[in-house]
């Protein structure tokens, strides 16, 4: 099983439909494939139209019931969802008050080992117990990242932390929410980047097809295949499907 | 709540498809998907290997999608899939996968043959919540049945299969209790690979290399022999074919062995059949047993190449590599005299003939041996109580220092008791009997490891001097063949070093004292 973590300190960079629409193509491919809602805003749930309310939650975080009792499964084969149902404020806690609190995040996942060959967390913003946990069970880290300075500082932020804390995870960018018009996207992008993240090459452009996905509640592959943003994350998840 | 199994019902003939689509609909609110063209194609080994692992491999092609599905057969849940260009006929072939994982273990050396195809119609209802989320699935199947050649045999009864959306198990429970109850459906329907096979007239584990013989011990001697050659030539026919078309190893394997046990058969039952016969199928099945030798001598070294190769240290392993096509050579020329032998009118005389003496009646004309009216018990016990008291005494006259050929002349009294137990196990008590069988099997190995590394040590040596004659830029791949004759030959040597100890497992009091009670003539009456 590996963990793919999509990732930014920074909220609003597209983290949520890069998990779903990785996790779809993940599971076009054969992969069993789980995403985790990890983020209290339940994007990825909603997008699933899975409610984000979990009965006894909180006896999972406790260790008294299997993460695999709250999977539900989507309208796709392969493809299962976690809800966001530990409000990030339990999880948190729980996190804080367990022993090696950093290993927690990977003792839950493992009983899953067996049931699925890729996870994707979807993240949520910000940097506390809950991401570091996340960079520490993680195979590799995905930050979509905006083409514009203050974002390329987040990123550097980031890679500050995971250096600071001598985490061993990978990190990966690619360009997301990308408005060709704009000079500063223009320039951003052709510029150097952070040389401790690996660039993909996918660029995903900011496109009203991404926000149907709202609307229609699936992922883009699903409703506008041959759209040019569904064309990016598939190129995306070539390029993620190389590294893991 | 646990997640239901996957259910699956058969729908009767006087409720359409469409009609229950329509019932459905008028309870639960349900989104149909266009109807897709699904062809399955069930795959497993000559010998039922995934099968008898409880599980179901089958290629399905739908739309341009082509998929392996490896099933749980018992509920018809998915243990793994990958997708394929084409429908691989080893494990080796499909993509680096869970399911490449799952099947390789099971399926060995053996090749994947398609054993039913089944080709229809399958239809997609979504029983949708609320928030139109799917939280159950049922597909409807029809489908025509062929064979593994594509020959049509019949239509399959269409077929309902309730698929569970995990985490969604009362939406699930709820279609069930439509259809039982409401439709009045019976959900313990044959898996489709099972209604298939159905048509076909096949039974599955119809096949099997091991010797399953249900012998009664009052039986007269020369049937129950009679019955053991007959089995033993059924196993011997039925390898012919994937033989001559070389499918994969095991063929030639299981036809070798049972030949092997015919002979020994033939020549271990004393006086039961007429001699004249015995001389006669001895001396052919001879033949047949030498003509197969070449090609499984190098279908030996190519299964174990791999071995051989992690053997060497690590900077060697790349020079001994050209071996491998030498040897694939090799076996293909050696394949194709085989082939040629195999289609021989005197190979095909002698299974003909065989046969027909195995079916007929005895004949009046050939004087039977003395012991043909005696219960096979009798016969039985009398013989492997000679032959285990031979194996004793040739094993305790073995010191430290004793030559290899008394070593290899054990081996051949072990394993002519190893096939008289093999025949006859079924005429004792299994709690006694199998434990024997497992000592001496644990012997049996020690000495075939010496015997068979020398006889490999020699065949590389053999190999490395062909490959030097053919071009001076061989060296590597002969250096390298020198090291690995060299690490045969040490492990030949603990061998020997280990046969001691085996033996003293083997020569136990308990055992001795089981033995004499089972086999002994007097122990019998006793």
């Amino acid at each position: 099983m590996k963990i793919l973590a999509v990732y930014n300190i920074k909220g609003g960079v597209g983290k949520t439909a890069t998990s779903v629409n990785l996790a779809w193509h993940a599971a076009a491919a054969g992969l069993r494939t789980l995403v985790w809602d990890l983020d209290p805003q339940a994007a990825a749930s909603f997008y699933f139209r899975i409610k984000p309310k979990v009965k006894g939650s909180k006896k999972v975080l406790k260790g008294k019931r299997d993460l695999d009792e709250v999977v539900k499964g989507t309208d796709f084969d392969n493809l299962d969802l976690l809800p966001a149902d530990f409000s990030y404020r339990n999880m948190d806690l729980m996190l804080g008050e367990a022993k090696k609190p950093t290993l927690q995040l990977l003792r839950l996942l493992r009983p899953l080992s067996e049931q699925y060959d890729l996870v994707i967390l979807d993240c949520p913003p910000s940097i506390s117990l809950v991401s570091e946990n996340i960079f520490r069970a993680a195979d590799a880290l995905l930050v979509p990242t905006i083409p514009t300075t203050l974002s390329l500082r987040t990123l550097g932020q980031l890679l500050d932390f995971v250096e600071r804390h001598q985490l061993e995870v990978p990190v990966h960018t690619f360009f997301s929410m990308v408005d060709r018009r704009k000079r500063m996207h223009q320039q951003v992008m052709a510029g150097p980047l952070d040389g401790r993240a690996g660039r993909l090459q996918a660029a995903v452009p900011y496109a009203s097809d991404v926000e149907k996905m709202g609307e229609q509640r699936a992922p883009l592959p699903s409703f506008a295949r041959h759209s040019p943003a569904a064309k990016a994350y598939a190129l995306l998840w070539d390029e993620v499907a190389g590294l893991l | 709540m646990p997640d239901l199994p996957y259910l699956s019902y058969l729908l009767p003939s006087a409720l359409s498809a469409a009609s229950l689509e329509d019932q459905l609909a008028a309870r639960l609110n349900i989104q149909a998907e266009a109807t897709g063209d699904v062809r399955r194609v069930y795959l497993d080994t000559f010998d039922w290997r995934l099968y008898r692992a409880g599980g179901v491999l089958q290629a399905k092609q739908t739309d341009r999608v082509l998929a392996m599905i490896w099933e749980d057969r018992r509920n018809g849940q998915t243990m793994a899939s990958c997708r394929v260009t084409r429908v691989p006929g080893r494990p080796a072939e499909l993509p680096t996968s869970g399911l490449r994982e799952q099947i390789t273990s099971l399926v060995e050396m053996r090749t994947l043959l398609p054993l039913a195809q089944v080709q229809g119609q399958s239809r997609l209802l979504r029983v949708l919540n609320d928030d139109q989320k799917t939280v159950v699935r049922l597909r409807i199947e029809t489908a025509r049945c062929r064979d593994g050649e594509g020959r049509s045999v019949g239509d399959l009864a269409p077929r309902l299969t309730l698929v569970p959306v995990k985490g969604y198990a009362k939406a699930a429970r709820q279609l069930a209790d439509v259809l039982e109850q409401d439709l009045a459906l019976v959900a313990s329907a044959p898996t489709r690979f099972d209604q298939a096979l159905a048509l076909l007239g096949r039974v599955p584990g119809d096949y099997s290399s091991k010797l399953n013989l249900q012998l009664d011990p009052q039986q007269r001697a020369d049937e129950a022999v009679r019955q053991i050659l007959r089995h033993l030539l059924d196993t011997l026919v039925a390898n012919v074919p994937g033989t001559r078309a070389d499918l994969d190893s095991k063929f030639l394997h299981d036809l070798r062995v049972a030949t092997r046990r015919t002979r020994s058969a033939l020549n271990q039952i004393k006086g039961v059949l007429p001699a004249a016969i015995v001389a006669d199928y001895q001396q052919r099945f001879g033949w047949l047993s030498k003509v197969t030798g070449p090609t499984r001598d190098l279908d030996v070294f190519i299964l174990g190449f791999a071995d051989y190769r992690r053997s060497l240290p690590a900077e060697l392993r790349g020079d001994l590599d050209p071996l491998l096509p030498y040897l694939q050579a090799h076996q293909r020329d050696a394949q194709q005299v085989l082939r040629r032998k195999l289609d021989s009118p005197h190979c095909r005389r002698l299974l003909k003939q065989w046969r027909q003496y195995l079916d007929g009646p005895p004949a009046a004309a050939q004087a039977p041996g003395s012991q043909a009216a005696l219960p096979i018990r009798q016969v039985a016990s009398a013989r492997l109580w000679r032959i285990y008291q031979r194996v004793l005494k040739e094993g305790r006259a073995i010191g430290n220092a004793s030559p290899a050929a008394e070593l290899h002349e054990l081996r051949k009294s072990c394993k002519k008791l190893r096939y008289l137990l093999e025949f006859f196990v079924s005429l004792y008590p299994e709690q006694h009997i199998k434990p024997l069988i497992k000592h001496l099997k644990r012997l049996l190995d020690n000495l075939g490891e010496f015997q068979d590394l020398e006889v490999q040590a020699h065949q590389l040596r053999a190999f490395g001097e062909d490959l030097q004659r053919q071009a001076a830029d061989n060296l590597p791949v002969v250096l390298a063949i020198g090291t690995l004759i060299g690490d045969l030959l040490r492990r030949q040597g603990e061998a020997r070093a280990t046969f001691s100890d085996r033996f003293a497992d083997f020569d136990d009091a308990g055992q001795h004292a089981t033995c004499r009670a089972l086999f002994h003539p007097a122990g019998e009456q006793a």
